[in-house]
């Protein structure tokens, strides 16, 4: 795909959704001829390794659990690797069937996917087929994807806002079932993407009531994460900062999304920024910060070496103003009617007054630009000169830290360690440190035992 | 509480732990082996990393030079031409690339980066990690991933 770009008529330009009949066609624009091609080569090797990647990572968790790692003591990182692996596993193929036709459409004359299409005055051979057909398949993908894209992230935050909050998750059962909802109701959903599509209004009304149950499950979560967070002995390092951004960008994002969900009121803003606005929080921005976060936590796993912290801070603060900053002010220029992927938004006299808003999102982002270049810093310079890491820098109960610092094949020198409790054993009371790691059998914490843990 | 069901797969895994030590004193790791067709789920969970970084920061580039466009609509900036050529004519984004700048912008950030990049990260480098396994249960079905979206991203 990147090499569509430096071919003459340029990379594939129908937005990244690529309806019919705008990239079906090679003479609809310049750039469904060969970078379309090039766009949908791409997706296939992609949707292939995703796929691949998915069935190994559930193999790994099913199947390859050490001793005592009962489903229910895993960490809740595990538990979102492993549903957000079953989402892509079933809803990937339906993106490769997607493409598959649309290859058909475009190569071998089909008409899947284009009926009554004139062309200059000339009417072209294909009939019976529909573009949104192609819309219904890629969005059963595509509101997957979006879960696909999110829960790793959140359970990258539940590890991180656990360990560094000193206390255990708050409702660990409740953070997988309501996991395990979101995945499945991520599968009813897609027609709140194709309000516009000319749908019988009753069906509106059965993607609307699918879409906002999804908020229950979603606020399930956040809840937890506050009631983690409540009167916790919080340690601020910058992948807990970013946690916690994860979860303000969740709970603004998320609001935007019940009005988004509701067909009566998406009619109205459908296609402005106001969408542009909502996905950037709720999927771009947190899984961004749930990266960061991730990267910030389990970099001293993966090199060996210590972040440096300082520049972490200057990083967050600068990144979590200017997404704000960006994509804030954009629910505003939606709300008027600016819609989205035009190229000037000077063409029209009822937008002149908004330039000033769009101006600010620009320096916004190029604020938040050059403060990527400080993690790109940070992130390369730690890898070789950063401060050499402890075994156990965060004090932390999951196994991986048992590990040694550098790196062998198979992990462990010797045997596997046997797995005792849960993973969010911190600050119990009676216990000698606040933190008791998952290796630790209930034998050696007579004082701090639970009834019922022997 | 102990779920047998898991000290069965420990057991399996276990037999499996010594025929993998033994093999791998034998031999030394090449670069090839080590970094480009490693099959070690660390390894793979670092190629993840450092290419998601570099997508993200190509897609980053070219919301900026697009967000240039939305902001500052009919003034021209001479230094575009130096970096995206013809399509920067005049120092004016041509409006066709607009469009393609704003589809691969979405498609690098959503499929490769915060599909293949997190996911790829962070799965490979926690899974075995955090369940205790030596290594995923397929290491050469997880080297795929890693090597293809390397190539297709290129
Ligand atoms: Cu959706």
């Amino acid at each position: 795909m990147m090499w569509s770009v430096f071919i003459e008529t340029g990379p594939a330009s129908g937005g990244w959704t690529i309806y019919p009949p705008l990239s079906a066609l090679p003479q609809a624009m310049p750039g469904s001829g060969m970078g379309m091609t090039l766009w949908l080569v791409s997706m296939v090797l992609f949707i292939v390794s995703a796929l691949l990647g998915g069935i190994n990572y559930i193999a790994t968790v099913i199947n390859l659990r050490t001793k005592g790692m009962s489903m229910m003591r895993l960490p809740l990182t595990i538990w979102a690797f492993l549903i957000t692996a079953i989402l892509g596993v079933l809803s990937f193929p339906v993106l490769f069937a997607a493409a598959l036709l649309l290859v058909f459409d475009r190569s071998f004359g089909t008409s899947f996917y284009l009926s009554d299409i004139f062309i200059g005055g000339e009417a072209l051979h294909n009939s019976g087929g529909s573009p949104i057909l192609f819309q219904h398949l890629f969005w059963f993908l595509g509101h997957p994807e979006v879960y696909i894209v999110l829960l790793p992230a959140l359970g990258l935050a539940s590890e991180v806002i656990a360990t560094q909050s000193r206390k255990p998750i708050f409702g660990y059962k409740a953070m997988v079932v309501s996991m395990l909802v979101i995945a499945f109701l991520s599968f009813i959903v897609w027609g709140h993407h194709m309000f516009m599509t000319g749908m019988n209004p009753f069906l509106g009304a059965v993607f609307t009531f699918t879409t906002l149950l999804i908020a229950i499950p979603s606020a399930v979560k956040v809840f937890n994460y506050i009631a983690t967070l409540w009167k916790a002995n919080i340690q601020l390092t910058p992948a807990m900062c970013f946690a916690i951004g994860l979860v303000s960008f969740f709970i603004s994002g998320g609001l935007t999304g019940i009005i988004l969900g509701d067909s009566a009121l998406d009619i109205n803003i459908h296609d402005t920024y106001f969408v542009v606005a909502h996905f950037h929080i709720v999927m771009g921005a947190s899984a961004i910060f749930g990266m960061f976060a991730g990267v910030y936590h389990w970099f001293p796993r993966m090199f060996g070496r210590m972040m440096n912290k300082t520049l972490g801070y200057i990083h967050f603060w600068i990144t979590v103003i200017a997404v704000y900053g960006v994509f804030f002010p954009m629910h505003f220029l939606g709300l008027a009617g600016v819609p989205r992927r035009y190229y000037s938004n000077s063409a029209y006299e009822s937008f002149m007054d908004m330039q000033n808003i769009n101006e600010l999102v620009t320096v916004m982002s190029m604020i938040g630009g050059v403060a990527q270049l400080i993690f790109a810093f940070n992130f390369f310079y730690s890898m070789f000169y950063g401060k050499k890491s402890e075994q156990n820098p965060w004090g932390s109960n999951t196994i991986e830290w048992t590990a040694p610092v550098e790196h062998l094949h198979g992990n462990w020198p010797g045997e596997i360690p046997t797995v005792h409790r849960w993973a969010y054993d911190y600050s119990k009371p009676g216990a000698e440190h606040d933190f008791i790691p998952q290796t630790t059998p209930y034998s050696q914490t007579k004082g701090s035992n639970l009834p019922g843990e022997e | 509480m102990e779920v047998n069901h898991g000290q069965v797969q420990h057991a399996k895994a276990h037999e499996h732990d010594h025929a993998h030590d033994d093999h791998h004193h034998e031999h030394h790791d090449t670069f090839w082996t080590k970094y480009i067709f490693s099959q070690d789920h660390k390894m793979i969970s670092k190629q993840f990393l450092v290419t998601a970084i570099v997508m993200a920061f190509v897609a980053m580039g070219m919301s900026l030079i697009f967000r240039l466009q939305l902001g500052y609509d009919g003034q021209k900036f001479p230094w575009l031409e130096n970096i995206i050529g013809s399509w920067g004519k005049d120092g004016k984004l041509d409006p066709g690339f607009y469009l393609a700048l704003v589809t691969i912008h979405g498609t690098i950030m959503v499929f490769f980066v915060l599909t293949g990049g997190l996911s790829g990260t962070f799965s490979n480098l926690l899974i075995p990690f955090q369940v205790g396994a030596r290594d995923m249960a397929s290491g050469s079905s997880t080297c795929f991933p890693s090597g293809s979206s390397l190539l297709l991203v290129r």
